[in-house]
């Protein structure tokens, strides 16, 4: 073909311009594109491990007293945050969940900032053990956010620092026999 | 009367000036991806300036290393009235994760006044774009108030 530019030039003709057309407010980032954090309150245990996890120091905790437990304000800095993406993956509850909006322009910093309330309820009672029931598997010890309980597989031993637990209760969740529970500790259950 | 075209063209082309403050290089190649032909900047008039004294719009990557601080103190001082100051992405605004380093003497909020801050890391093409055009929008209003 002697001119092979004459097919693309006709086809240029009817063909939108490659250039992204402006603006776009409804576009999104493709694929596992990490954009804008959202957070929701409602699920959250504030089990801390967001905070924990968080490299740059982006997310910040605020309580507050209320009736029957605690209001708990977490603010998610995004003009800090490095969009690693860790507080969605260690996130027990899917509470924070990093969307593909990448629109994340504002004159005002302050408004670049994912904020959530969430009511904490007050618990009474511990985390017990089930002495009969437990296998000793672990998964308890691996999952606490604040590396509370202590389990030794060879010597058949479960144990708990009551001081540093939250009752958050993600232990009870993971729990594949369901002994964890919240209670006082007795001669059949310990804790 | 002169001076009254020279301020409504500028209005319609404002030059960009790049200051990387210590950057890891990512949000640099973003704001260069802005100005191909793909996202296409420069049809509202954007161009990248050699010398911060032609620029209106500074653009700041980076969280302001202190090698980098007398450098980027002395050129935002030769960047001629009105200017905007744009940061991308997070380092400028606060660190990131280099925050309370012994080498990181941010944020930019010390130095001089972030109009517009365009928060990801690195941001998107397209958020980089929207920032300026704000930008852009943000130096024209500083203009007409200059004008009268």
């Amino acid at each position: 073909m002697m001119f092979p530019f004459l097919k693309k030039a006709a086809s240029n003709i009817v063909n939108k311009p490659s250039t992204e057309a402006f603006p776009n407010p409804a576009a999104k980032g493709l694929g596992n594109y990490r954009g804008r954090i959202e957070f929701y309150p409602e699920k959250c245990v504030d089990c801390g491990m967001c905070i924990k996890v968080c490299s740059p120091g982006a997310i910040t905790r605020e309580e507050t007293p209320a009736e029957g437990g605690k209001n708990v304000k977490r603010t998610f800095d995004l003009t800090s945050c490095t969009f690693c993406g860790m507080c969605e993956e260690f996130c027990d509850d899917c509470s924070i969940k990093l969307s593909q909006d990448y629109h994340m322009v504002e004159e005002d910093a302050e408004k670049l900032c994912t904020t959530g309330t969430s009511f904490i309820k007050d618990i009474e009672g511990e985390i017990v053990c089930e002495i009969g029931g437990c296998i000793f598997c672990g998964l308890c010890m691996r999952n606490c956010p604040q590396q509370t309980i202590n389990v030794d597989r060879p010597n058949k031993v479960w144990e708990i620092d009551h001081e540093k637990c939250i009752k958050c209760g993600i232990c009870i969740g993971k729990c594949p026999k369901k002994v964890l529970s919240y209670g006082e500790p007795d001669e059949t259950h310990i804790g | 009367m002169f001076r009254k075209l020279m301020s409504k063209s500028a209005m319609k082309s404002p030059w960009l000036y790049h200051i990387n403050s210590g950057s890891c290089n990512g949000c640099d190649i973003e704001l260069v991806a802005c100005l191909t032909p793909r996202y296409d900047a420069e049809r509202f008039g954007f161009k990248l300036a050699g010398t911060p004294r032609h620029a209106d719009i500074v653009v700041v990557s980076g969280p302001i290393t202190s090698q980098s601080k007398d450098r980027l103190v002395r050129t935002l001082a030769q960047v001629p009235e009105p200017k905007c100051v744009v940061s991308i992405g997070s380092c400028p605004r606060s660190g990131n994760v280099f925050k309370g380093s012994y080498s990181i003497e941010g944020p930019l909020e010390k130095y001089v006044h972030v109009d517009v801050s365009v928060a990801g890391c690195t941001p998107k093409p397209e958020a980089i774009m929207e920032g300026l055009y704000q930008a852009a929008q943000i130096l024209k209003k500083k203009r007409e108030v200059m004008g009268k």
